[in-house]
């Protein structure tokens, strides 16, 4: 499918929206302690990000993501890598696997607290493990959507062992595994902050909830605004990153929203 | 066409039984076996008693309805508000090009973050709750929508017309029967998105509904009953995943020969 091009077209409505919202606090119609204007955030987010406080939280929260992503990649790629390539492991794992990537993982933060505490850890293990079981189930699909016709290919060429796996296997299914790794990102950052709502005294999402329970509205949009960024980055930012790393992968636009 | 006596004892059957079977007794052995504190892991028998005795009664069966009934009313939401923009996306370029950087710059950011958003103006009610599940499902919904017409094949189109159909004829008989198996993606897509956020929402801030019932008995420490609510909740999300997966294939036979035809999957 065609790439639709981002002109400067992408730019005209979000301007628009933004001047209608300056221009209906300008004539009183919406009260700016209400839903403040740009024209207020923009100087309030950079008082809070030069006071230090908002950049902690910001530091907090992607330090748990970041985290939580070192930590599943390696065990996910080697056990995703495995189920693909073993249709018994795959047979045996599936029962787990199956009602694990179904369930929200927001769901286990009670088990997890009950076994490992109410701590830091808690938190760490459930994001975790969301990163782990999307990533494995990803590569897991990558590699049985191999095409066996690529495979034979490769045989005939006479590449076995390590060297199919390296030059065949590994290529064909990388853009798979690495959309795993987005979307893996990205559902953890929706445990994280969803955590962080109440379970949590640091991080964006506790941040953003004291916000709108002391109703300031200025601070509810800041910290809304800077979950956009990272949410963005890992949407936008990754896939660019995805195209130039892997220029053979077939891209659809709308399947970056999978 | 396997027989059913052939397909029950295939490794299709019996690998994934035998593993499930296994850990479940390991589990219960486990336990017995003091090795399992029985207050942190309950034996599955007795997380099972509790099951049948809270089923009996009515109070699990209101949180599992609570839960669903949420689950429904923000897809639907999503559903019909998500499909008609974005088929108008996909139809007028105009309309395309004032709600599509839109839909991209909000699609993103992660929907629970909406919630604290929501509920400082709607309050702690049903309808903030409601309207944070909807919202991720809706841009989905509308940018797979908006996807779907503008990547239908023209051939289709000049067919349609070359048979006399036009307006409102063309688009029931052509573009949406076309249309259709993409728009299912972004259905399938977004109930699964719904349904952790619905759940996040109800453990963050509800008392009713499967989320709030497994928080509370957390917090009260009847460990059997949190692991029932983690069983239904379980329960749920197979049933949203992978079961309108097999409503897709039911209602369109014809989803496959397109998508091979457009080289997807």
């Amino acid at each position: 499918m065609e790439q639709r091009g981002v002109g400067w077209g992408a730019f005209i409505s979000p301007v628009v929206a933004a001047l209608v919202w300056e221009l209906l606090v300008m004539a009183g119609i919406l009260h700016p302690s209400y839903l403040p204007p740009p024209s207020q955030l923009g100087p309030h987010l950079v008082e809070l990000l030069a006071a230090g406080e908002l950049g902690l939280h910001l530091w907090v929260t992607l330090y748990r993501l970041g985290l939580s992503f070192v930590l599943a990649v390696v065990p996910a790629l080697v056990l995703g890598l495995s189920l693909g390539m073993s249709r018994n492991m795959r047979l045996a794992l599936e029962p787990i696997l199956t009602s694990l990537y179904a369930i929200p993982k927001i769901a286990l933060l009670p088990l997890i607290m009950l076994i490992v505490g109410v701590n830091e850890r808690a938190l760490i293990f459930t994001s975790t493990l969301t990163s782990f079981v999307q990533m494995t189930v990803s590569t897991t699909g990558g590699v049985l959507a191999v095409d066996r016709i690529v495979l034979e290919a490769g045989k005939n060429y006479g590449a076995t062992g390590w060297r199919l796996f390296r030059y065949v296997l590994l290529p064909s299914a990388l853009p798979d595994i690495f959309t795993g790794m987005r979307i893996g990102l990205g559902l953890t950052l929706v445990l994280v902050i969803a955590v962080e709502l109440t379970a949590a005294q640091e991080g964006l999402g506790a941040f953003l909830w004291t916000a709108g329970q002391t109703l300031s509205a200025k601070n509810l949009f800041s910290a809304f605004v800077v979950i956009g960024v990272i949410g963005w980055a890992l949407t936008y930012g990754l896939e660019r990153i995805g195209n130039w790393l892997m220029p053979w992968r077939e891209r659809s636009s709308a399947e970056m929203f999978l | 066409m396997l027989s059913r006596a052939t397909w029950l004892f295939s490794r299709e059957v019996t690998i994934p039984l035998a593993t499930s079977l296994v850990a479940v007794g390991v589990w219960e052995a486990l336990v017995h076996a003091g090795f399992l504190h029985a207050a942190f892991f309950p034996a599955p028998t007795s997380i099972a008693r509790t099951l049948l005795g809270l089923a009996s009664g009515t109070e699990m069966w209101g949180h599992a309805a609570t839960t669903l009934g949420r689950l429904i009313a923000s897809f639907l939401m999503a559903l019909i508000a998500g499909t008609a923009l974005g088929l108008a996306m996909g139809w007028w370029r105009v309309v395309r090009m004032a709600a599509d950087p839109l839909a991209r710059l909000l699609f993103p950011i992660p929907s629970i973050a909406f919630f604290p958003v929501v509920i400082f103006y709607l309050g702690l009610s049903e309808w903030g709750l409601l309207l944070t599940a909807a919202v991720t499902p809706f841009l989905l919904i509308t940018v797979q929508a908006a996807a779907a017409v503008e990547s239908l094949e023209r051939t289709l189109l000049e067919a349609g017309r070359n048979y006399g159909a036009t307006g409102w004829r063309l688009f029931m008989r052509v573009i949406l029967p076309a249309a259709l198996p993409r728009l299912f993606v972004g259905y399938r897509l977004a109930v699964g998105v719904g349904f952790i956020v619905t759940v996040a929402v109800e453990m963050v801030a509800a008392r009713r509904g499967l989320g709030g019932f497994l928080w509370h008995s957390w917090q009260i420490l009847r460990i059997e009953e949190m692991y029932v609510g983690l069983l239904l909740i379980a329960v749920l999300g197979v049933l949203v995943t992978y079961g309108l997966e097999a409503v897709a294939d039911r209602l369109m036979p014809w989803k496959l020969d397109l998508l091979r035809l457009k080289g997807q999957q």
